[in-house]
């Protein structure tokens, strides 16, 4: 009885852990075999980590809710690339730059957050499918107001931003002027790594607001509410606006990230860089140890150096293996969207599994 | 006006002037120097044969008579320094001066009447 209970709790934590694990595997495999030295990748994850934690952070308000994985991240990821486009135009440079992009750009996310959320409203249980078709959706307005508005509409005044016909924004922006302006701002380096310490610390207090936020009453509907909406609604708690908070400050979370990840790279691909930032940041999470259900900020950071871990290997260990290091490309796209087919179809089926398990144990009391 | 409105109303002041406040400190300005003849003042001004200018504190630019270049600075105020040269490039006279800017994306300025103690601001390239 004994062993069999031992036995239950190790299979459990192995599914739990499933795809940490699997990670941590092939990230033993595949480190060898790139011949990257350990002072080169531990000087890429921190650069990585800095990049990207912002944007990871930001979707955890919206599991607490129950909400989750907020595909509609992109949403805040738009609104701040507007926010980077109007400070290229008017050349403000610096950390004030990157400051005003995110004054910007905060009420088009809170705006794009409540549209997102009130739509996630109605479409209770599958908040997930339907975010990322919202994606779709406000992409299309985004590219309409960037292609044409821009340069038509909103005034642009440097040429080297319009496209040759006279409006639009053109498909890639220079953002030499505030980048690395967080990242070089309080320099510190450890023998030849340079550590990007001020976005270290603007994660840090992110990660305590996150903390101190889910200690809040607030933050206690949000959770009240991710376990049981019924619940939270007889006990008062005004559900469906709790839902549209939550979704609203993942979006200007998400807007607020996609402009540190930006001033990092220091180059915009204007249709395209909010494309993939759901995508990899959902992938990170659920890399992570993350579920639809439950995610905690060591997820996160666990999330984001096995996953850009893999990143920066595979194509040296691709290359070693069959002489081509395209193979690390396309295990980019291959692991985000097969990690989160993985971790969604884990979810359901460990729901099945403590369904069955709840019944037997009913079973059990009634004998 | 209830009293949530006007704090939401002076809140909303407080963004726009943080923002505004952000666009002064962080606007780049293309700053052309020149050192070329310049009438100031009814006084007519030569070029200088030698100069070393630095401005912000970034790396000295050196001017010959008849010279013009560019930098980008940013913010509303940037120092500069001017040294005048003789032929073996010792200093023969230094001038400090502080130059501030608005919202214009482009400032002149001339050496020549910097160094004499002249107003020193003329209209950039493109400004007509």
């Amino acid at each position: 009885m004994k062993d069999a209970n031992v036995k239950e709790k190790i299979q459990r934590l192995l599914i739990s852990n499933a795809v940490p694990i699997i990670f941590v595997l092939l990230s033993a495999v595949a480190i060898p075999l790139s011949g990257f030295t350990p002072q080169y990748l531990i000087q890429e994850m921190m650069t990585r980590v800095a990049r990207n934690s912002f944007l990871v952070l930001s979707l955890l308000i919206p599991i607490l809710a129950g909400m989750g994985l907020n595909f509609g991240m992109v949403l805040g990821a738009m609104a701040g690339q507007i926010g980077l486009i109007l400070i290229s135009d008017w050349s403000v440079s610096g950390l004030p730059g990157m400051l005003l992009a995110a004054l910007i750009a905060t009420p088009i996310a809170v705006f794009l957050g409540w549209i997102c959320g009130t739509v996630l409203n109605r479409a209770k249980g599958r908040e997930m499918v339907t975010s990322y078709i919202l994606g779709f959706f406000i992409n299309g307005l985004y590219q309409l107001a960037v292609l044409y508005g821009m340069g038509k509409l909103i005034p642009i005044r440097k040429a080297e931003l319009v496209l040759s016909r006279g409006y639009g924004i053109r498909n890639a922006i220079n953002l030499q002027g505030i980048r690395h302006c967080l990242d070089d701002l309080i320099p510190l380096k450890i023998g030849d790594m340079s550590v990007p310490l001020a976005t270290y610390l603007v994660i840090a207090a992110f990660c305590l607001f996150i903390l101190w936020f889910q200690r809040t009453k607030l933050g206690q509907d949000m959770r009240a509410i991710g376990q049981d909406m019924a619940v939270a609604d007889s006990a008062g708690i005004p559900v469906e606006r709790t839902r549209i908070i939550a979704i609203i400050i993942s979006t200007v979370l998400a807007c607020y990230g996609q402009i540190i990840f930006l001033q990092n790279i220091g180059t915009m691909n204007t249709y395209n860089s909010h494309d993939q930032a759901g995508m990899f940041a959902i992938a990170a999470l659920l890399i992570g140890g993350a579920t639809v259900a439950r995610a905690t900020i060591g997820n996160v950071f666990l999330g984001v150096v096995l996953f850009h871990l893999m990143f920066v290997v595979s194509p040296m260990a691709g290359k070693q293996l069959i002489g081509q290091a395209q193979l690390g490309e396309y295990f980019r796209v291959f692991v985000s969207y097969g990690i989160i087919a993985i971790s969604l179809a884990l979810h359901a089926w460990k729901r099945q599994k403590d369904r069955e398990r709840a019944r037997r144990s009913l079973r059990g009391q009634a004998a | 006006m209830t009293r949530r409105n006007a704090v939401r109303l002076a809140l909303l002041a407080a963004l726009v002037a943080l923002g505004a406040l952000l666009f002064l400190l962080g606007k780049e300005h293309q700053l052309f120097i020149d050192n070329q003849n310049v009438t100031v003042s009814g006084r007519d001004l030569a070029p200088i044969e030698s100069l070393r200018v630095s401005v912000a504190g970034g790396e000295p630019m050196e001017f010959m008579a008849d010279d013009r270049d560019v930098t980008v600075v940013r913010g509303p105020r940037a120092s500069i320094r001017v040294e005048v040269l003789d032929q073996d490039g010792k200093v023969l006279k230094t001038v400090d001066a502080s130059l501030s800017f608005s919202f214009e994306d482009r400032a002149m300025i001339s050496l020549p009447a910097l160094v004499e103690g002249l107003p020193y601001r003329l209209e950039p390239p493109g400004a007509q």
